[in-house]
């Protein structure tokens, strides 16, 4: 009873902040950009798009997890590397400020 | 149970249900579109979980803080947004799930732009999150999951905090 109560306010603010984005997100398709993707969807229809359908299930299976793997993975590793640059500094910057002189 | 446990364990479901959801060419439309709808509950049990540290930065957020800090308050928040975003442009363009219920959505192909560009960003956002908390990451698996597994056998009746 205790955690419902903990944790009612809370899933009802995440909630309700979903369903206000929600409604801002909706009109998007109203807009001259939205018309232009249609536009440009139509005309690559037209041009005949490739089907994948020559492509082994197996290869197919696997191509998902590899451009997840790729695009987190490239973007994980250049953060963590520029996260741990800035540690680094922001920690010889620290112990400049701590030694006098 | 401590709750860095919770977090931990929230959170591999999470990133284990999300490497499944994130990859339709391999699971197929209907696995995809479900698993979609249950994915909203570990992310809403994740923000939960971390609701503490979310108002207390939010109450804090024009006072002085560290940088690491506002960045990642700012990146999730972000990160928020795009997961709403692409819950609701798939929702727009469900082939499976909604049909199943009895719903029919005429598909519009900005939406389906919109669904697959939206998906890729939020796989890139995701790993910059995770590479934002990776430390927190390795020293919460070193604790709970590889020394529990190491200690198991002299673990058996004891609780672990």
């Amino acid at each position: 009873m205790n955690t419902i109560k903990k944790y009612a306010w809370p899933t009802i603010i995440i909630l309700v902040a979903s369903l206000i984005m929600t409604l801002a997100i909706l009109p998007l398709a109203n807009t001259e950009f939205a018309d232009g993707i249609r536009a440009d969807a139509i005309t690559e229809g037209e041009g005949g798009e490739e089907e994948p359908g020559d492509m082994p299930s197996a290869v197919r299976y696997v191509i998902g997890f590899i451009k997840e793997f790729l695009l987190m993975g490239v973007a994980g590793l250049i953060t963590y590397t520029i996260l741990r640059i800035v540690r680094h500094f922001s920690r010889k910057r620290k112990k400049v400020e701590i030694t006098p002189g | 149970m401590s709750s860095t446990k919770k977090k931990l364990l929230v959170d591999i479901a999470i990133f284990i249900v999300f490497a499944i959801v994130s990859a339709p060419q391999s699971t197929g439309i209907a696995v995809h579109e479900w698993l979609s709808f249950i994915f909203m509950v570990p992310i809403i049990t994740h923000l939960l979980l971390n609701w503490k540290w979310i108002m207390k930065v939010t109450t804090r957020m024009f006072k002085k803080l560290p940088g690491e800090t506002r960045f990642n308050y700012i990146w999730d928040f972000v990160l928020f947004i795009m997961m709403v975003f692409v819950t609701v442009s798939g929702i727009l363009v469900s082939e499976s799930a909604l049909p199943a219920m009895g719903i029919a959505l005429v598909i519009d192909p900005f939406w389906v732009t919109m669904h697959d560009m939206s998906a890729n960003l939020l796989l890139l956002m995701i790993g910059i999150h995770l590479a934002m908390h990776w430390t927190w990451i390795i020293n919460a698996f070193k604790k709970y999951i590889l020394r529990k597994t190491k200690t198991a056998p002299q673990a058996v009746g004891g609780q672990q905090s």
